[in-house]
């Protein structure tokens, strides 16, 4: 019964979190940002492809982008949650309450989790539906659940930045660079193979480069075996993510409460 | 008149100021720009395509002048409202959209250092070097462009504050601009039913114009009647920006909605 409790709480907790914290209670704003923007954004770099590379076939660009969609929830919404929760002054009482601190710090990132899946799947729709991209073929369980594994790693990711809401005011910065640093490090657009070797290692320590790898290969029928090794790999970041993420929670929880500076925004 | 450049001057420098220690803006100006030159000089790098340097700095520069002026100049007056002297700025005894104009042009000087910033970065990282075959038209349709981006910039700040949701508005604007705009790719890229759209962006024809200019103007006449459409561009939204800055003054005095967040 102790375990329902917990999971039910748990899942709780994430709604409301989701809900509250990302502001989604108009469904207008949601349509906007999570649907009609994400089409421009595969429709932009999916032209631009055309442009330079003068390919018809714009598969691997959709197939990108449309992971890449995922910056929205994981690094912007997961980001953001305890700045927001300043702002709205529960920042406090979520660090002082007696509860699960992990289980706190990953319940704020699972609806995102599922939320992010929708938005893969509107850009792949989106670009099946404006550049004729074709999922004959695909082992659909496998894609869905490559989805599912790319948007758990860069939740990770999101949870690192965001336990940095502790310390740091302003954290549109951050934020913004981690977004566009997915944008031009995961191999979403170009070969991470053009880049210095030293750049490479860093482009393999970021979450999402597998899963687009992995998404391509399944697109054209490639070796399962590679699938599965990525996608194991893909997880091990996530969880490393997971991990440093909550670690630096705790040293930021910390120092805000040394320096007496976790309400000072 | 000379009040009014010195108003104008003050509303700036103050604006550059406080944009400049916003994280966000510092992202747009700084940060932005490097990474869309990377993205597209590597994605440019074996296209094949002749002279694609201006295509990575002078689109870059652009896309980031485009987001620092949506990220900023749509959100100068919730920002005043947000902090509580709109009121105030409003009601001193200069026309609101005097104040405003100096805000844009003070977004704009600051967004112009990211085409510096790009220009430098792709120079130094990449060794590409932009070539302009004719400076002074070149400099000539940088500042008819800056005018132009200055106008547009006019007539969003009224009509975002129309909207309660203009944040979320701003940060839906930047795609379809880059991709109505040929801003890294001709506008012939796209379906001509959708090209009439392109054609009344302002946008357009200052990236045309910065292009041409640096490549080299083979149609002169052709050039002329560029610059002409985007001058008249340029006063169309003027005066629409004028008379929406005057609705705006007139309605929230009558509905008292000023301040209402």
């Amino acid at each position: 019964m102790l375990v329902l409790d917990i999971i039910g709480r748990f899942f709780r907790q994430s709604i409301l979190s989701f809900k509250s914290l990302f502001g989604w209670l108009d469904p207008k704003i949601y349509v906007l940002v999570k649907v009609i923007n994400p089409i421009f954004v595969i429709m932009f770099f999916s032209l631009l492809a055309k442009y330079t590379y003068g390919v018809d076939d714009v598969t691997p660009w959709v197939i990108g982008n449309s992971f890449l969609l995922c910056t929205y929830n994981a690094i912007f919404g997961v980001g953001n949650v305890l700045a927001i929760e300043r702002v709205f002054g529960t920042l406090k009482i979520v660090i002082a309450s007696p509860s699960n601190k992990f289980l706190v710090f990953v319940g704020r990132a699972f609806m995102h989790i599922i939320d992010a899946v929708i938005t893969v799947l509107i850009g792949l729709i989106a670009g099946a539906l404006i550049f004729g991209v074709s999922f004959k073929g695909v082992n659909f369980p496998l894609f869905a659940l490559n989805i599912f594994v790319a948007m758990f790693a860069a939740s990770g990711l999101g949870l690192m930045i965001g336990s940095f809401g502790l310390w740091i005011r302003d954290m549109n910065l951050l934020m913004n660079t981690a977004a566009m640093g997915l944008l031009a490090l995961t191999g979403a657009n170009f070969p991470i193979e053009m880049f210095p070797n030293i750049i490479q290692k860093v482009c393999y320590g970021l979450p999402v480069t597998r899963s687009i790898k992995a998404a391509a290969l399944l697109m054209d029928g490639g070796s399962r075996d590679m699938v599965y090794r990525l996608m194991s790999q893909e997880i091990v970041v996530g969880i490393i993510y997971t991990t440093l993420g909550y670690v630096l929670l705790k040293i930021m929880e910390r120092v805000a409460k040394n320096t007496a500076s976790l309400d000072i925004y | 008149m000379i009040s009014v450049l010195k108003i104008i001057w003050g509303s700036c420098m103050i604006q550059m100021k406080q944009s400049f220690a916003r994280a966000t803006f510092k992202f747009c100006v700084l940060v932005q720009p490097i990474i869309y030159a990377v993205i597209t000089y590597m994605m440019f790098r074996n296209s094949g395509i002749e002279n694609f340097t201006s295509y990575v700095v002078l689109g870059t520069g652009i896309m980031s002048l485009w987001s620092s002026i949506c990220f900023s100049s749509a959100g100068d007056i919730e920002r005043e409202r947000y902090m509580g002297t709109l009121q105030i700025v409003t009601s001193v005894p200069v026309q609101f959209k005097i104040i405003m104009l100096g805000k844009v042009l003070g977004n704009t000087i600051l967004g112009l250092m990211s085409m510096v910033i790009t220009f430098v970065f792709v120079s130094v990282v990449f060794g590409e070097v932009l070539t302009i075959a004719n400076p002074l038209v070149f400099m000539a349709s940088l500042i008819i462009s800056l005018f132009s981006f200055m106008a547009i910039s006019m007539l969003l700040a009224p009509s975002f504050t129309l909207s309660r949701n203009s944040r979320a508005l701003m940060n839906c604007l930047e795609y379809p601009i880059f991709i109505l705009c040929g801003v890294l790719f001709p506008i012939e890229v796209l379906p001509v039913w959708i090209r009439p759209l392109s054609y009344i962006l302002s946008p357009t024809w200052a990236i045309k114009l910065l292009r041409d200019s640096s490549l080299g103007i083979h149609d002169f006449s052709n050039f002329a009647t560029n610059i002409a459409i985007i001058i008249l561009i340029t006063v169309i939204y003027s005066i629409v920006a004028s008379k929406l800055f005057d609705r705006i003054d007139k309605e929230t005095r009558i509905k008292a909605t000023l301040e209402v967040q």
